[in-house]
């Protein structure tokens, strides 16, 4: 049951923030993750407006050079993860297959030592908010394990990115998300369009709205939901905050 | 002798790039009529181990499954946590068992309630359930035929992996969930664009996706997106072709 696998992610993040004396962020999600899977290097990269993606936590100089390649190029295993919304695995960027996916990212990455890519999409719905993009001084792909390590690797990357976009400081103790993710509510997904139309913006901001909102309000998520999608609350824009115009408790 | 040509006609869909979601929401309003029962719901897990509502025949259904994946309560969580079939022929007995499930059950209009499990490649991935408004024993030829269901939603799911490129169990039932999130996503954009309620909007997203040979996913997709070619569908008050 994979409740140990999402507890036993979390608490690997907690403990490399907790070891720094830093509160939580996705970059220690990248470095656990590191740890983790015993890869070279990880970047967490968010997609950006231009059909590429930003680097925004990086675990050295080695991620942060690719990274910053994938950026520049426009090509690349994440960009392609965010695009596609599933994992992408370059198990072996010496290769023409992957020179004919990427025809400057691969023999470059390669020749600067990195061997393989995987990349792991941070996405949610239609959502495609970034990519954990894995590196490897070897060529091969990961197996099974590896592979769904870095998936929940991701989600928590998720969700710390959530709350950075929201302004919310995440506690250290595992989240109900270890357990029974309220992200995949699907009352959660109803309220981020129907705001997101209210407000007239996109569905991401939205979702993060949401969280705000909840955090502020200290109402659960699914509770704020259920009241926007029942048109019992409307969230208005606000200078630094959401302020509700009215809300009916039946 | 049960007439199976509506089954049939269920698997002659999996050809071609069929769209999976409206492939599920189909199985579970096939159960729903040739089993008999009241309503059925399809959950599967996504990442090895988050069960997740996929499809409901109806909303109370559709309530029940989501009610008792949050009260971590019910046949559907012990058909996950033992991998076995687990029949409620009758609810009213079922306090003891499943104390706030009955009680929620018998509020939605239920009273029984049958838990298949949904199995690939030797994997257990989900489950199917079905709901009766009357107490309901489920005789073996019925049951038989819900059991043939369950392996029909895994048979969709191979079917899909056959024909996209080498995907693992987990990663395909990770989009699924994906695109059945996005369909939530795009509901509301509706629901709020016509001022209407997220089940009307739901049935005019799968109206136009019918209608334009469109799969229910990527249609959504395109609507959270704001894709301007689907101004007709978002507008307000038009009438959608």
């Amino acid at each position: 049951m994979d409740r140990d696998r999402a507890m036993r992610v979390w608490t690997s993040v907690a403990l490399c923030a907790k070891r720094r004396g830093e509160p939580l962020t996705p970059a220690h999600a990248c470095l656990a993750c590191v740890d983790a899977l015993a890869v070279s290097g990880a970047a967490l990269v968010l997609a950006s407006d231009y059909g590429t993606t930003e680097p925004v936590y990086l675990t050295g100089a080695g991620a942060k050079a690719l990274a910053e390649l994938q950026t520049t190029l426009g090509e690349g295993p994440g960009i392609d993860a965010i695009a596609s919304g599933t994992p992408v695995m370059a198990g072996d960027l010496g290769s023409v297959a992957a020179a004919g996916r990427w025809p400057v990212f691969a023999p470059e990455a390669a020749r600067r030592g990195t061997k393989s890519i995987y990349s792991v999409p941070l996405a949610l719905g239609a959502l495609r908010i970034g990519a954990l993009d894995l590196y490897r001084d070897d060529p091969g792909e990961p197996d099974r394990e590896e592979l769904m390590d870095a998936v929940v690797y991701a989600d928590t990357a998720l969700l710390l990115v959530l709350d950075d976009l929201g302004g919310i400081p995440t506690p250290s103790e595992a989240p109900e998300h270890a357990g029974r993710p309220v992200l995949w509510q699907a009352e959660v997904h109803q309220a981020a369009g129907i705001v997101s139309v209210q407000l007239g913006v996109p569905v991401l901001d939205a979702l993060v709205r949401l969280r705000a909102h909840a955090f502020g309000t200290g109402d659960p998520l699914s509770e704020v939901a259920r009241a926007v999608v029942e048109r019992r609350l409307r969230l208005e824009n606000g200078s630094n905050g959401f302020h509700r115009r009215r809300e009916e408790r039946s | 002798m049960t007439d199976l040509r509506p089954l049939a006609e269920l698997t002659h869909t999996l050809v071609g790039e069929f769209d999976l979601l409206e492939f599920f929401q189909r199985l579970v309003a096939h159960a729903h009529e040739s089993v008999g029962v009241a309503a059925a719901g399809l959950l599967l897990a996504g990442n090895g181990g988050t069960l997740t509502h996929v499809a409901a025949s109806d909303e109370q259904a559709r309530l029940l499954e989501v009610y008792q994946l949050q009260a971590d309560e019910g046949p559907c969580l012990d058909c996950w946590r033992t991998g076995e079939p687990v029949r409620a022929p009758d609810l009213s007995l079922a306090a003891d068992r499943w104390p706030r499930f009955a009680e929620e059950a018998a509020r939605r209009g239920f009273a029984a309630a049958h838990a298949l499990p949904v199995r690939l490649g030797g994997q257990l991935i989900g489950g199917l359930n079905l709901f009766s408004a009357k107490p309901d024993e489920l005789a073996e030829d019925r049951f038989t035929l819900a059991q043939a269901l369950a392996d029909v939603a895994a048979i969709g799911l191979l079917q899909q992996r056959a024909l996209r490129r080498r995907e693992l169990i987990d990663e395909q039932l990770r989009s699924t969930i994906n695109a059945r999130l996005a369909v939530e996503q795009a509901k509301g954009v509706l629901a709020a664009a016509r001022e209407i309620g997220v089940e009307d909007a739901a049935v005019l997203l799968r109206g136009y996706a019918a209608r334009h040979d469109l799969q229910l996913g990527d249609l959504a997709a395109r609507i959270v997106r704001r894709d301007p070619s689907l101004g007709d569908l978002a507008a307000q008050s038009s009438d959608v072709d």
